[in-house]
């Protein structure tokens, strides 16, 4: 078990709200590298990203369209669907943004964003040696 | 004279074109069942009609033995079955499970037959059938009471069976969870889990859904009828005879307790729907505060904390509930009951001075309320949540009164199979989900199907329906209100041109 990371130093927050059983997950990005997890019991930590792979994932956010992108609402006859919320903070700014229809429905902002992310935790999970 | 019978009415989905028959637009009801005709009718010709037909009811054959005698209806029925008596008359007879009345003494003059039904007072068909866009109804009527029918609903569910994958292993709330290599092995459904969902969620929709209510007609021209309600789901190979076309989604199973894969969260979209792989059959222990009373009073004028006359009006309605129900606050037993006065502003302005406002809103209620219930500050509580989740719209301009137990919460089992199909049949959701800017579900909302229950069943019934954390199978619970069987009493009604009544 991790201690939860400080939120003040975390330049993205990932939350899942499941309306039906109160279940929460979240996910944090924080400027020190760090990539935590909150499982709905405990905090542990998926990797730690380097200062290049930080600054890459913030270039992430921005490309993505986060920073400027609104909430997506659920259809009038979807039920039961989660929240999933990405909050942010860069460039002495902060917001959030909400996909109140999720799975059923992707947000077209977090998609782009979500495959950098991915791929940048694979990198400092597995390293490539250098030749 | 023959009774005139007429195809019972008939409401189908869209289809292909089929041959008709009965007239444009009317397709004849497919009778399962062999027509009754009342005992003053019955002839030897009416009996050889019905044996032509098929094996003849019992009520046909048990008439028919009064009227011809025993010897005589045994010389009918062999033939109708195929199988030749070789010995003993009453040995063989397939249909009549009642022995036959003993012939009368001589010169006592015969029981006179029971008197025939009035037509007019009892149901002209005996079945009626409604197809929907949600489900099927059927009813067979019985009656009049104490005897009782049968309303059958029926929910057609088509379901693609989906694995689970690596990508899904990086979505929430999966990607929180650290996959043993057990459970990374577990990815795919077997043949025998698929089976077994099927008849799950078939079972668990079932159990959860029949015979909570029965359905009632009494109207003064008309024989007393009631109808048990059984909900029947079929499992169908064709989408495009499902009403609801499912995806199952398969999530890893195995591993201990504290280490499983967190549930998916199950939808329902229109006639879609997605359910993993446990809502066949696991329920989900859910926590809720039990409430005696969830009401909004509204709504206020700008920046005011002024009740106005029709506010005034719904506050004497919540005391006159409270009056009548008799509901005390303070300890009972475990419970502890406690009323809540909780003030409430729309977003404009400040949030300190919404605060502030919200406070006096609720303050300016719970004084109203005590005036007209009689009732002291005792137990209850002033609060404000400003304009927290709020939005423009001047709804929130109010107060909502909740009367809660604090003692303690009460948890359930949610049957997550049956409060999807409540989604199938045509029901909102009941429980809390309050979103930023005013939207979700705010305690004391109407679900949308507050107005059908409400024009159909009274505001009584309606009002069971408010949004709240309950035990309500649409909210958080697994009880089925009188107001959840909305939608299969209209088609009840619509199929028997009557106005029958959920008990």
């Amino acid at each position: 078990m991790s201690a939860a990371p400080r939120d003040e130093r975390a330049y993205l927050t990932r939350e899942y709200v499941d309306p039906t059983g109160g279940r929460q997950t979240r996910r944090v990005w924080t400027d020190d590298g760090r990539v935590a997890a909150f499982d709905g019991r405990e905090w542990w930590t998926v990797c730690t990203l380097t200062a290049a792979q930080v600054a890459q994932a913030k270039a992430a956010i921005r490309a993505a369209g986060l920073l400027t992108a609104a909430d997506l609402a659920a259809p009038s006859d979807l039920h039961d669907a989660a929240d999933l919320t990405y909050r942010w903070r860069l460039d002495g700014r902060t917001g959030a943004v909400t996909n109140h229809a999720y799975p059923a429905l992707s947000h077209p902002n977090f998609v782009a964003l979500e495959e950098r992310l991915n791929a940048l935790e694979d990198e400092a999970s597995n390293p490539q040696d250098g030749g | 004279m023959a009774r005139q019978r007429r195809p019972a009415p008939v409401r189908r989905r869209p289809a292909p074109a089929a041959p008709v028959l009965g007239g444009a637009g009317v397709a004849p009801v497919e009778l399962a069942e062999p027509t009754v005709e009342p005992a003053a009718s019955l002839t030897n010709q009416a009996m050889q009609r019905s044996l032509r037909a098929g094996a003849p009811p019992a009520e046909l054959v048990i008439e028919q033995r009064r009227s011809l005698g025993n010897q005589a209806m045994q010389r009918l029925l062999p033939a109708s079955t195929g199988r030749r008596q070789s010995a003993g008359p009453a040995a063989e007879s397939p249909i009549v499970t009642r022995d036959p009345a003993p012939a009368p003494a001589l010169g006592t003059p015969l029981a006179p037959p029971a008197p025939a039904r009035d037509p007019a007072r009892t149901f002209a068909v005996p079945k009626f059938t409604h197809l929907g866009p949600r489900f099927d109804a059927d009813y067979l009527p019985v009656g009049p009471t104490p005897a009782e029918g049968v309303l059958t609903i029926t929910l057609k569910v088509h379901i693609t069976f989906k694995d689970f994958t690596r990508a899904m292993m990086r979505q929430e709330p999966f990607a929180a969870h650290r996959f043993t290599p057990e459970q990374r092995a577990d990815f795919a459904w077997t043949a025998a889990e698929k089976a077994a969902f099927a008849t799950d969620f078939a079972s668990s929709v079932q159990s959860g859904w029949s015979e909570k209510h029965m359905m009632d007609l009494k109207e003064p021209t008309f024989d007393h009828h009631r109808a048990k309600v059984k909900i029947v789901v079929k499992i169908v190979p064709d989408a495009a005879q499902a009403h609801n076309k499912m995806t199952a989604q398969k999530v890893p199973t195995v591993g201990p307790a504290d280490k499983k894969a967190p549930r998916f969260r199950s939808f329902v979209q229109g006639d879609t729907s997605t359910l993993e792989i446990r809502d066949a059959k696991e329920t989900e222990a859910l926590e809720h505060r039990e409430k005696k009373l969830v009401r909004q009073v509204k709504s206020f004028a700008n920046n005011s904390a002024a009740l106005t006359p029709e506010m005034e009006g719904q506050i004497k309605a919540i005391a006159d509930i409270v009056k009548a129900k008799k509901i005390t606050l303070g300890p009972d037993g475990a419970a502890k009951w406690e009323m809540f006065f909780v003030g409430r502003t729309t977003s404009s302005g400040a949030a300190g001075l919404n605060d502030k406002l919200g406070k006096d809103r609720a303050a300016a209620v719970q004084t109203k309320f005590n005036a007209e219930a009689g009732q002291t500050t005792a137990n209850q509580k002033v609060v404000s949540k400003g304009e927290t989740n709020a939005g423009t719209d001047p709804k929130f301009r109010r107060v909502d009164i909740l009367i809660s137990n604090m003692g303690g919460t009460t948890t359930v089992q949610f049957n997550t199979a049956a409060h999807e199909a409540g989604h199938m049949f045509g029901l909102d959701d009941e429980y809390v989900e309050e979103k930023k800017g005013g939207e979700g579900q705010f305690a004391g909302d109407e679900p949308a199907h507050y107005g059908d229950v409400k024009a159909l069943m009274g505001a009584e019934a309606a009002d069971e329906m408010l949004v709240d954390n309950s035990g309500s199978l649409m909210s958080k619970g697994a009880t089925v209100k009188r107001g959840h069987y909305v939608y299969f009493l209209q088609a009840l009604n619509d199929m028997t041109a009557k106005k029958w009544t959920v008990e």
